[in-house]
């Protein structure tokens, strides 16, 4: 074959320049996809140039082997197992040793690099200036010099792509004192597939990583461990870091530049940062933060679902006619996928109005604020990005659990997650408000999702009581320099997250509608969503469970039942069972009471976010957990609203 | 040798010694937290969280890890 390909990943630390380089180099030939087996958006992008195709795969930010996040584990997996054709580098030159420690993980692995000292501009304010020339000689590698947000660098970087043919690897690399190089020269030679490159080798041998599945490996290590300390008598993992460590001063002190310099930014970005997370303005600060996003999704958002609403109606209206087909698209497809599609404005903004605050660099900050009370809740200060998705949607927070760092957490979060009120739940309260406390409609509604963030507390609680004993994991991250976010990159991540959730949840809908069709229609002959047609037998068989709770009609079986599909569905089914948008108020005057659908409005709080929610779940942390977040969202929400009905109805309120 | 929670902002440290786990601990030396490295104290004892700086870097440290990070204050000059 004349035409050769090349597989090239980015990588590097985060916010090192890594999607602005990829964007640069591939244009909009961008493919957007998943990583297998799990959701973290996989980019890819293929330039054909000079006769070569080039891959490129914009892999997640990490700093290393420590990665406990998803998102890091996939890149560096990516890089160990994948073994890309090579690996562009991208470092960030004003902060030099950290990235050069990456750096020095992957020159060990055995790829080849294409270092790319990015961030030029901003290491030359700080009076920082790295002479690649020099880097190139030592490493026998060619590094680029780069400002990829502007595209400063990227021909010089084109250039040593198409001779990618003769790119050799890296020939210098850190050396370890003799009996860890030994060791590590005995591993590899010895397990090929588990330590076949130095970098594994080390890891293991640091502990870095733990292979379980080969005992003799296992063996062979903790003997070498042994060997090592004693003659050494250190511990490895800190010997071999502090190795890296000196190769990376070594360079450092051969290549990079460092004249005095004035800190006036930096000034601005502490004098922020001491107001921000101080810790008497930091949280009413976050707190007041989190209302404006809310309303800003509300505000700008409520516009265009009530244009999509208008659409809808109209092209419901459109297909006329009483054929079986006719209502099918009617009353199941379009009202109900309708259902969904409105809230997309809602949780576009969402979407984006958290990539504009993560993006400006105030989100990792406000994690650190709401660590306190995380913490007093059991949970990770970095948990209150996806409870927060959770009033959105919690089908993306749930996904989002993803960036948290360790089992524990991403466990804990993803059970709390139901219980934060999803926006889906938000047309029950309204239409049961609208009917019963016209004249406390906000109050109401207001400690509905109050009840829900009380219930997330203690859930998460009592499961870190239970099941985890270990101290709170810790908090250290980086925090991204303040800057003007960019809104184009923010509406993109928000338009590719929008569609993900458009297609999933789109899907679902679409299925669950069908059913409920198919149901309320059959057996042939029967009125339309009468209490004859299956649906209603279902409903009348499960009605009397919920006497207790106050509300037992039928409708309100199939509504809940239904819901477990998806809250949306819960105001449609009733819609459809009684009888149109129009009577719908006045039959619900009929069949509930104050009382009753105040406990019909925690229950719909409470059980099963919906089955997307808890197929999410049970892909991020198995489906143990997916089946006890069913068992407690039921028993509490049923166990709730009949609370509510009886304290209520005893107290005279029924 | 003093745990990086009783620094106050403003002050500059060297990092002595992590009381903490090895997972921890290499985590930190990846974020370049290293023995031997010398940080500023942008936000300290005083505020929440603990924010070192080097340059335009900053490294946030939850209230619990930085009780862990044992340093010594050097005189500013
Ligand atoms: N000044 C400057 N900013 C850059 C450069 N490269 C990227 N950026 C900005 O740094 C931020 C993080 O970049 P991004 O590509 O998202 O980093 P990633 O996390 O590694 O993918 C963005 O706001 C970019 O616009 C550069 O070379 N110079
Ligand atoms: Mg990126």
């Amino acid at each position: 074959m004349a035409e050769k390909s090349f597989v090239i990943a980015v990588a590097g630390n985060p916010n090192s320049g890594k999607t602005s380089l990829f964007n640069k180099l591939t244009g909009s030939n961008l493919k957007v996809g998943n990583w297998p087996g799990v959701t973290v958006e996989k980019k890819e992008g293929k330039v054909v140039r000079g006769g070569i195709t080039f891959t490129f795969v914009d892999i997640p930010g990490t700093y290393g082997i420590s990665a406990r996040s998803e998102d890091e584990r996939i890149a560096m997996d990516f890089l160990m197992k994948e073994k890309p054709d090579a690996v562009i580098v991208v470092l960030d030159s004003a902060n030099f040793n950290r990235n050069f420690y990456l750096f020095t993980l992957i020159i060990e692995m055995g790829l080849r690099v294409i270092p790319v000292l990015n961030m030029s501009d901003m290491a030359e304010k700080r009076g920082i200036t790295l002479h690649e020339g020099r880097f190139s000689s030592i490493f026998g590698v060619p590094f680029v010099k780069t400002v990829a947000s502007s595209g400063k660098g990227i021909p010089g970087l084109w250039k040593v792509l198409e001779k990618m043919g003769d790119l050799e690897k890296p020939k210098h690399l850190p050396v370890y004192p003799k009996p860890v190089e030994q060791a590590v020269g005995r591993l590899m030679a010895q397990f090929p597939k588990l330590a076949g490159t130095r970098f594994q080798a080390l890891a293991i041998l640091d502990g870095g990583i733990v292979v379980l599945e080969n005992e003799k490996l296992r063996q062979v290590v903790s003997e070498l461990q042994g060997e090592i300390e004693e003659e050494l008598d250190r511990e490895l993992d800190e010997l071999i870091a502090e190795k890296r460590y000196e190769f990376v001063y070594s360079i450092a002190k051969e290549c990079v530049e460092r004249r005095l310099r004035t800190e006036q930014k930096v000034a601005l970005t502490d004098r922020i940062d001491r107001f921000v997370t101080n810790r008497y303005l930091g949280g009413p600060l976050f707190l007041f933060a989190m209302w404006l996003l809310f309303y800003l999704v509300f505000t700008v958002g409520n516009p265009f679902v009530d244009w999509i609403n208008t659409g809808f109606g109209a092209l419901s209206s459109m297909v006329s006619g009483s054929s079986i087909f006719a209502s099918f698209v009617r009353e199941g497809l379009i009202s109900g996928v309708g259902a969904v599609l409105v809230f997309v404005p809602n949780i576009f903004i969402l979407f984006f109005l958290i990539a504009v605050m993560e993006d400006s660099g105030y989100l990792s900050r406000a994690a650190f604020v709401a660590d306190r009370f995380m913490h007093a809740l059991g949970l990770h200060g970095k948990s209150f990005i996806p409870m927060l998705l959770g009033f959105g949607c919690n089908i993306p927070a749930v996904m989002a659990v993803r960036t948290l760092e360790n089992e524990k957490d991403r466990v804990l979060t993803a059970m709390a997650i139901p219980y934060m009120s999803c926006s889906a739940r938000l047309p029950v309260y309204l239409l049961f408000v609208g009917i019963f406390f016209t004249r406390y409609q906000s109050t109401v509604v207001f400690s509905l999702y109050l009840l829900g963030i009380i219930i997330a507390i203690i859930v998460a609680r009592v499961l870190r009581r239970i099941f985890f004993t270990n101290a709170v994991s810790p908090l250290v991250m980086e925090l991204p320099a303040y800057h003007v976010p960019s809104l184009k990159t923010a509406a993109r991540s928000a338009g590719i997250r929008t569609a993900f959730f458009i297609k999933k949840a789109g899907t679902f809908i679409f299925g669950t509608v069908l059913v409920i069709w198919v149901l309320a229609s059959l057996p042939a002959g029967v009125p339309y969503a009468s209490a004859q047609s299956i649906i209603g037998k279902i409903g009348s068989a499960v009605a009397p469970v919920f006497h207790p709770a106050g509300f037992d009609s039928w409708q309100a079986a199939v509504a809940l039942i239904f819901g477990f599909l998806a809250k949306e569905v819960v105001v449609g089914t009733f819609g459809v069972l009684y009888g149109g948008q129009a009577a719908l108020s006045s039959a619900i005057g009929v069949h509930f009471s104050a009382l009753s659908a105040m406990s019909f409005m925690v229950m719909t709080l409470v059980y099963i976010p919906c089955v997307a929610t808890i197929a999410v779940i049970r892909r991020e942390i198995g489906t143990k957990w997916a089946t006890l977040s069913v068992c407690i969202s039921v028993t509490l929400g049923y166990g709730l609203a009949v609370l509510v009905f009886q304290v209520g109805h005893l107290l005279g309120l029924g | 040798m003093v745990p990086l929670a009783f620094v106050e902002s403003g002050s500059e440290v060297e990092i002595l010694d992590f009381r903490c786990g090895g997972k921890c601990s290499c985590r930190l030396r990846e974020l370049g937290i290293v023995k031997g490295c010398r940080y500023l104290v942008s936000t300290g004892a005083k505020n929440g969280p603990f924010i070192l700086s080097d340059g335009e870097t900053r490294i946030g440290i939850g209230a619990g890890i930085a009780m862990k990070v044992l340093v010594r204050e050097v005189a500013c000059g």
